[in-house]
């Protein structure tokens, strides 16, 4: 048990129903006091050295909480951020994609590697040994996550399946929902790289 | 999430019991596909939306073991914060005239201990046991998903 599950906050949901006005609107939720997770940082699962959870100057980092041997929830969100990048063409190379495990003690730092490879050319696969350090994340994020192993020996993980895109100043600028698909990622993508001064 | 429509199985399954009236049910399964997966990936998910003429359940899953050690059928449910978490089910409900989905967040089938990679271009064969005692045979082609 890494954590107790905890209940999320409310959130304000912001919907990208057409509107009247000209000002599109995030896909994802935006917060009226959005997270500040700039301050934390995790361990680069191959480097080991310290990575700041926050872009790069005029960049976004999407961050995501998951576990290699997720079969449904993980590679798809990956893949549908996948399929986003691509359709952002040049852009992308301002996009890193930092997935943290939740899941250490089965997902080993060269497999993440390997995992997130696949999916993203700019990618930090984020791994702490230490349950205290996650659970400082997690709740920064106001996120879950929880492995345990069932009666019948079997592991069983829970995550938050939301995709935080933090910009360079360490605020989470929107949460993406899961499901929100390649449209959904591309959409707030081109909004919060808009917004910055590149 | 656009679903290529690559695969149509449809099985005409007549009534197996005696004193049937010899009327046919009618399985289809339709958009059948797996996610392709990087080598480090040892589980994956197969997909399709399955329709049937009466009402019937799907009540087991299994694949060669040249494909994956195991196969079972899972749902994954998304809580209202966010969190997501699997289980295993025993029985995928299947109403009479409805489209069942098997789709990414929802149920699907699990395949556990790939013995490879599922690349796009391969073709696996996913069995399907239904409740009425027939067993579907549904071809499932691997592709890269997410356009």
């Amino acid at each position: 048990m890494l954590r107790p599950l905890l209940a999320s906050t409310a959130l304000i949901v912001s919907t990208a129903v057409a509107c009247a006005h000209d000002t599109p609107l995030p896909v994802g939720l935006v917060r009226d006091d959005p997270l500040r997770v700039g301050e934390l940082s995790l361990p680069h699962a191959i480097t080991e050295r310290d990575v700041p959870l926050r872009a790069e100057a005029g960049q976004v980092m999407i961050l995501l909480f998951g576990y290699l041997s997720c079969p449904d929830v993980c590679p798809t969100s990956l893949t549908d951020l996948r399929a986003a990048l691509r359709r952002l063409g040049p852009l992308a190379d301002s996009v890193t994609v930092a997935f943290v495990t939740v899941d250490p003690d089965r997902d080993s730092g060269t497999a993440m590697a390997e995992y997130l490879d696949f999916f993203a050319d700019r990618n930090l696969p984020l791994r702490t040994e230490d349950p205290g350090q996650l659970a400082t994340v997690l709740d920064a994020f106001l996120a879950t996550a929880d492995v345990s192993v069932g009666d019948d020996g079997r592991v069983q993980v829970e995550h938050t399946a939301t995709a935080f895109l933090i910009d360079d100043s360490g605020i989470v600028a929107v949460e993406l929902p899961f499901g929100s698909g390649p449209d959904g990622f591309e959409h707030d993508l081109r909004l919060v790289l808009g917004g910055r001064k590149t | 999430m656009n679903l290529v429509r690559s695969t149509i199985v449809s099985v005409l399954l007549l009534a197996a019991c005696s004193g049937a009236t010899g009327e046919a049910t009618t399985v289809t399964v339709d958009d059948a596909w797996a996610r392709n997966n990087p080598m480090s990936a040892e589980m994956g998910a197969a997909y399709m939306l399955v329709t049937s003429s009466s009402d019937d359940a799907i009540v087991g899953v299994s694949v060669d073991p040249s494909v994956a050690a195991m196969a079972e059928l899972h749902e994954t449910t998304i809580a209202a914060d966010g969190t997501a978490s699997m289980g295993m089910v025993m029985r995928i409900p299947l109403p009479a005239d409805e489209t069942v989905e098997l789709r990414p967040g929802g149920y699907h089938v699990m395949l556990m201990g790939l013995a490879a990679p599922l690349a796009a271009g391969d073709s696996i064969t996913v069995s399907l046991k239904l409740e009425s005692g027939n067993t579907l045979e549904v071809p499932v082609p691997v592709r890269e998903d997410g356009e």
